[in-house]
């Protein structure tokens, strides 16, 4: 056989597997989802499995990672225009990406089923220009978690409602040793470590006074809103919880290790503690309450959504996919077996909580109760990032404590710095 | 002496292609044809990034924005201002110095007592000096987390024993540091311990028996025979050492995730505000002008390092 009748046949051989491939590709269809979530995963493979005995030539390949990993790899496959047909991303890189056209719009055939199914506040918080480029799907948000023996041991009856009484509640529940160190602490809140968390968990103490760390100003731009009377004494809480009436020090376990070693008696967390403490601690009983508040009280919501990108292969067949998983029954599921809870309303959940009822004092909101979604700024991680690092200096810093004028110099000076970042940014 | 055209002498081993014989021009396609791909995979893999970082450095590029415009070295200036990179840098600065010196030292110290003293079960205690460079970093690094956690871990403990009151040793901004370089400096030990062990065992006996006959002291080899003979190695351990310095990344990544450790920006090195400015800013101009800084920063040392090593060997 001559070379030039080798490769001939080779050719045909090839344009033939092409033609065939893409010839199939219409007959059955893979969907590949991408999740930060990698414990989300059960539901979405039992959902997976009841699709495809109602359809029987789609097949799904799921991938997970860690949050941030996953973020960063969707940003770069959508970029490079060879993306998963689904992944879950926040709300706030939801309209990041919207607006550059990343991300196909949710159809709109779809539009009354989203507004039956989820309050405005989830809806808006992934709406671009009008259209909605995402089905939320998770939610996160903080709640106040209490230990019911520590309470009872302290003679305190219920859980409190304002800043004041956190405080109050927390001296009673903090123990000392001989040299008057704190050796297990009233409340424990967030100190150290990296990232946007300190700054996020700052900002629950905020809501309290109806202030944020960025407020809006008009579309697509933004002010550092913290340089206040809300700034102040939220700074000032964590001061006085440090040096003045030590409920807390740097010198003991913090955040869900105390809560589940049972070194603090109250933290703030996301529903995700639950399973945490029916797995560590399930003999420990305790209480539930939403963020507490002065003249406001509101905790920051972090909406889960699921979006389909704009170069994603199998477009319409992703949207059919995320609507059949967010059926009520997975959710269901995904309260029982993982421990997040879904965005959408009207779920009846009362088979969960027979078995947990936490999770019922977990959606149990007062009248009023805010929901804040991050803010969907570019400047957010930079701001956030930057604000939560200033802050766990000026934690150490016990000279601001009731000092009105320094703590309200400091708080201009990290406000003129967040601002400039979304100058930067032209978001400002 | 007979003058070729333009006056110039024929060197003998590298004269013109059309002087080699063919057998040595096919030695020579030959070769090239080996070293091509190689050198393909190199130039696609290591020098093209390269060229890439430092024509993103000078844009304003964002990973998710579709428009980007070039800007000159406005990030190179704008860093220059910027808290977080000078505060990284002090620390990387603080952080390659300070391990560069006790690893190094250590090393090398535990290497000459090992190669010259008759230690009964040598080769195990190599091993368990060399241990932590073959124990992956994150599990190594989380250990040590508990090591200096303030109310459980066992430093504390140790230290409680004589009296002393417990530390938050990852929050605390004067030890903070320090507790990664120590960590730093116990995962790196070994590594330089077998280099300079190697390089000891192969100075040649007889000098040092030279010396023992002509009565100089232990001390006396060591700084007269064995240092100078180890220069190359310490060269290399000193060139190495700083380029691990610089790049630190993982221990700090990791000894600043969550509640219970240290502030991120009390440790922040270079390595991590690029990430943070790359991967979590998305601020890919940025963060490519901050590596090309610390490319510099390491090409300065490194050559410096060669430099100072050259004029030590002349005054020899």
């Amino acid at each position: 056989m001559s070379f030039k009748r080798a490769v001939g046949i080779l050719a045909i051989l090839v344009c033939g597997t092409m033609a065939f491939a893409s010839g199939s590709s219409d007959a059955a269809a893979t969907i590949t989802m991408w999740t930060g979530y990698a414990e989300t995963l059960p539901v979405f493979n039992a959902a997976a499995a009841d699709y495809t005995k109602e359809h029987p030539n789609v097949k799904f390949e799921f991938s997970n990672f860690t949050l941030r990993e996953e973020e960063q790899k969707l940003q770069i496959a959508m970029s490079a225009g060879a993306p998963p047909d689904i992944s879950d991303l926040s709300s706030q890189l939801t309209q990041r990406n919207a607006a550059q056209g990343f991300l196909d719009p949710v159809p709109s055939s779809y539009s009354s089923w989203l507004k039956q199914n989820w309050e405005p506040v989830y809806l808006n918080a992934l709406t671009y220009n009008g259209k909605a480029y995402g089905i939320p799907s998770i939610q996160g948000f903080q709640l106040l978690y209490y230990n019911l023996d520590d309470y009872k041991a302290a003679g305190i009856t219920k859980p409190p409602a304002t800043l004041n009484e956190l405080m109050e509640n927390a001296r009673k529940l903090t123990k000392y040793d001989a040299n008057g160190k704190v050796t297990h602490s009233g409340i424990s809140l967030r100190l150290s470590g990296q990232g946007s968390g300190i700054a996020e968990k700052f900002e629950i103490f905020l809501f309290a006074n109806g202030a944020a760390v960025l407020e809006p100003t008009g579309p697509g731009k933004w002010k550092a809103g913290f340089n206040n009377e809300a700034g102040y004494t939220a700074l000032n809480f964590y001061l006085n919880a440090l040096y003045k009436y030590k409920v807390d020090s740097f010198d003991v376990q913090h955040d869900e290790a105390a809560f589940v070693g049972g070194v603090t008696s109250q933290f703030n967390r996301e529903t995700y503690i639950i399973g945490s403490m029916k797995k560590n601690a399930p003999t420990r009983t305790y209480g539930i309450t939403q963020a507490v508040g002065d003249s406001k009280r509101g905790t920051n919501l972090n909406v889960g959504v699921l979006i389909v990108p704009a170069a994603a292969k199998n477009r319409a067949l992703a949207w059919d996919f995320i609507r059949y998983a967010s059926a009520d029954k997975y959710c269901v599921q995904m309260m029982r077996d993982v421990g997040w809870t879904c965005s959408k309303k009207g779920v009846d959940y009362s088979s969960v909580y027979a078995i947990e009822p936490h999770f019922q004092q977990a959606l149990d909101r007062p009248k009023g109760f805010q929901l804040r979604p991050a803010q969907a700024s570019v400047s957010w991680a930079e701001v956030f990032t930057n604000f939560a690092s200033a802050l766990t200096v000026a934690y150490t810093d016990a000279s601001m404590m009731d000092n009105k004028p320094k703590i309200m110099a400091w708080l201009q000076a990290q406000a003129d710095a967040a601002n400039k970042v979304l100058e930067k940014n032209k978001e400002f | 002496m007979t003058r070729l055209g333009g006056g110039r002498l024929p060197s003998p081993d590298v004269g013109p292609e059309r002087m080699k014989s063919p057998l040595e021009q096919h030695k020579v396609r030959f070769a090239l044809a080996m070293i091509l791909p190689i050198f393909a995979l190199y130039a696609v893999l290591r020098i093209y990034p390269i060229v890439q970082a430092f024509y993103l450095s000078l844009t304003d590029y964002q990973i998710g924005i579709r428009k980007y415009s070039f800007v000159g070295l406005a990030n190179y200036i704008d860093l220059l201002s910027n808290l977080d990179f000078l505060v990284s840098l002090k620390n990387s600065l603080s952080f390659a110095a300070l391990t560069l010196v006790f690893t190094l030292f250590i090393a090398l110290m535990i290497a000459l007592v090992m190669s010259r003293a008759a230690i009964r079960g040598i080769g195990l205690l190599q091993t368990l000096i060399f241990l932590p460079v073959v124990v992956s970093v994150v599990p190594s690094a989380i250990i040590w987390n508990w090591i200096y956690d303030p109310q459980y871990g066992i430093l504390n403990y140790l230290l409680s024993l004589v009296g002393a009151s417990p530390m938050n040793w990852l929050f605390n901004k004067s030890t903070a540091l320090y507790a990664v370089i120590a960590f730093t400096v116990w995962r790196w030990i070994g590594y330089y311990m077998i280099i300079f062990w190697v390089g000891i065992r192969a100075i040649p006996e007889t000098y040092l028996e030279a010396a023992r006959i002509d009565g100089a002291s232990a001390w006396t080899s060591v700084r007269a025979i064995v240092l100078p003979l180890l220069r190359p190695i310490v060269l290399l351990a000193t060139v190495l050492a700083t380029i691990n310095g610089f790049t630190i990344f993982t221990e700090v990544y990791v000894m600043t995730t969550g509640s219970q450790s240290a502030p991120g920006n009390t440790l922040s090195v270079l390595t991590f505000d690029i990430y943070q400015r790359g991967l979590v800013f998305y601020k890919v101009g940025e963060a490519n002008a901050e590596a090309i800084y610390l490319f510099l920063i390491l090409i300065g040392f490194t050559l410096a390092q060669f430099a100072m090593n050259r004029r030590k060997q002349d005054l020899y």
